[in-house]
């Protein structure tokens, strides 16, 4: 028996459209059994991406979903554009924290969801490929620039043998080494745009972000601010291929 | 003869009937995208240009004028107020073209004088752009759920104005063919020019006269005393020299004067030798609610 892709791609995005992802996630297992996993990241792959974002966000590191074990680095990444088009204003600017936090439950789950390090490796290299990624991991890693710092600190030493550290650290930490293993261009992206002055002169960044003067102004750019940036860059549907208009606009001419 | 009842479905605006049309049709998917996208963006235009884009109550009023206009373009295509046919026409030309259409007979009707009137102010660009506003405003009007009679008040509307321009080109042409020398003046009371060269048109001879003052007044006078002239024969003669354009309307303005108590005042003043300055000056009182403006004051 062969596998209809398109229609178990047809039935997953209608299930997670209506807002049934337990339904869809079922519908994935059921395959998964008969056709076995590779037919789910096919389907994965070539699912819309705000579809794979809508059902992905549902789950964090709390619930696992066969989606996050499976979806391919790509889809995944491109699915991560999609994370910021459901915040409020009114959320942003009231708990920039909470929603922060659901950002890094759900990155946190999708990487380390797996032991295997080559693919969180992949997700994270996706990750960074990509614009929102990159602003995505700079939310993340907003939420503790003290230890983002102190990181930096021990990869300029320490370089590839840089391992987390102590518990006491946040979080964030471990997904900051894997990404610099993963990819050193992207985490030193995130480290720069995170601190923008931090390329120019490392130390004078360090001195403000130390400094206990609360009027001096953050030397990192602030959790908020990177999640407006982040929803700016959801993709807007694009009026795709319309059919052609059957008669040339006039603009302002039908004032003429 | 029995009440013709009409229901209010047969007479809300045209371009409303024609989307009904739209929505009886089985396929209308294609169509029915292409009429709203272009249905907001006319409204957006209007709006911008028109009445206020950033408000609520801007863009409602944008779209009941974006309905009157291409009402009034679909009317204006004679295709005999049938729904179906107006929906045809629509999908043909496209939305665009139909409120170009409606916009140009405004335009056309804006420019029209509203009154017989000439003045200085008329001729400001201001003013043009004001009136086109204006026009548009009043006669685009039209609400979607409701009687829509837009189409016989604008003509209703050109019917007036196209009157009123003929008698201010009537009275142009009576100006430039004064009989002693064309008048320029830039203000002119049409009617009251008229009124002037049929009064002045009564001696006889075909004589054209568009302004007078106090010694005309007194030479008509004379000449009345002197010649006993055949009043209808006279205003024959004067029509005869007129373009037969204007004749029509001249003939209509004669008679309403001659049962107007003017004639009579001019004819027992004319039958005495010498007239009381009373009664010169109640005549000349009568003249002036005739000729307005175009009557000299000033015995020069």
């Amino acid at each position: 028996m062969s596998i209809n892709l398109p229609a178990l791609r047809k039935e997953f995005t209608e299930l997670v459209i209506a807002g049934s992802t337990e339904r869809a996630e079922a519908a994935f297992s059921e395959a998964a059994e008969k056709f076995g996993d590779l037919a789910i990241v096919e389907a994965l792959a070539s699912i819309e991406p705000q579809v794979t974002s809508l059902h992905l966000s549902s789950f964090d590191g709390g619930k696992l979903s066969l989606a996050t074990l499976l979806v391919p680095p790509k889809a995944w990444a491109e699915s991560l554009a999609f994370f910021a088009a459901k915040w409020r204003d009114e959320d942003i600017e009231d708990e920039p924290e909470v929603l922060a936090e659901a950002l890094f439950a759900h990155i946190h789950g999708v990487v380390f969801s797996t032991d295997d390090h080559d693919r969180r490796r992949a997700l994270l290299k996706a990750c960074a490929a990509t614009d929102s990624g990159i602003m995505a991991l700079m939310i993340l890693f907003s939420m503790a620039p003290d230890d983002i710092l102190e990181t930096a600190d021990r990869i300029d030493t320490m370089r590839n043998y840089v391992t987390a550290g102590s518990e006491s650290e946040h979080d964030v930490v471990p997904l900051a080494v894997e990404l610099y293993h993963a990819t050193q261009d992207g985490w030193e992206q995130v480290l720069y745009g995170l601190f923008p002055n931090y390329m120019h002169d490392p130390d004078a960044v360090r001195e403000q972000h130390a400094s206990e003067d609360e009027d001096a102004p953050d030397a990192h750019r602030s959790t908020q601010e990177l999640l407006y940036q982040l929803r700016k860059l959801v993709p807007q549907s694009k009026a795709k291929d319309r059919t052609v208009k059957k008669h040339k606009s006039l603009g302002s001419d039908i004032f003429s | 003869m029995a009440a013709q009842l009409i229901s209010l479905a047969d007479q809300l605006p045209y371009l409303v009937r024609a989307i009904h049309a739209l929505g009886q049709r089985s396929d209308y998917h294609d169509e029915a995208e292409e009429l709203a996208q272009d249905l907001s963006s006319i409204t957006a235009m209007v709006a911008a240009k028109f009445t206020n884009n950033r408000t609520a109550e801007g863009i409602l009023e944008a779209l009941r004028l974006t309905v009157g206009c291409i009402s009034l373009g679909l009317a204006h295509a004679h295709l005999h107020d049938d729904a179906e046919a107006a929906l045809d026409h629509l999908i043909e030309h496209g939305a665009e073209r139909v409120f170009q259409r409606g916009f140009r007979l405004i335009k056309e009707l804006s420019e029209m004088p509203e009154v017989a009137m000439l003045n200085a102010i008329d001729r400001a660009p201001q003013e043009h752009e004001r009136r086109l506003r204006t026009t548009f405003t009043r006669y685009c009007e039209a609400d979607a759920n409701d009687y829509w009679t837009g189409y016989q008040t604008f003509r209703r509307e050109w019917d007036n104005r196209s009157k009123i321009q003929a008698t201010l080109e009537c009275a142009k042409w009576l100006r430039k063919h004064h009989h002693n020398g064309a008048i320029r003046d830039l203000d002119m009371d049409a009617d009251g020019v008229i009124a002037i060269a049929l009064i002045f048109a009564i001696p006889g001879g075909g004589k054209i006269v568009a302004k007078a003052g106090q010694k005309d007044l007194e030479a008509l006078l004379a000449a009345l005393r002197n010649n006993k002239p055949d009043i209808e024969q006279s205003w024959n003669d004067f029509l005869n020299k007129i373009p037969p354009d204007y004749q029509p309307m001249l003939r209509e303005r004669i008679e309403h004067l001659r049962t107007s108590p003017i004639i009579t005042m001019l004819q027992t003043l004319s039958a005495k030798a010498k007239p009381t300055k009373a009664g010169l000056a109640k005549l000349f009182q009568e003249l002036q609610n005739h000729g307005g403006n175009e009557i000299d004051v000033d015995y020069a």
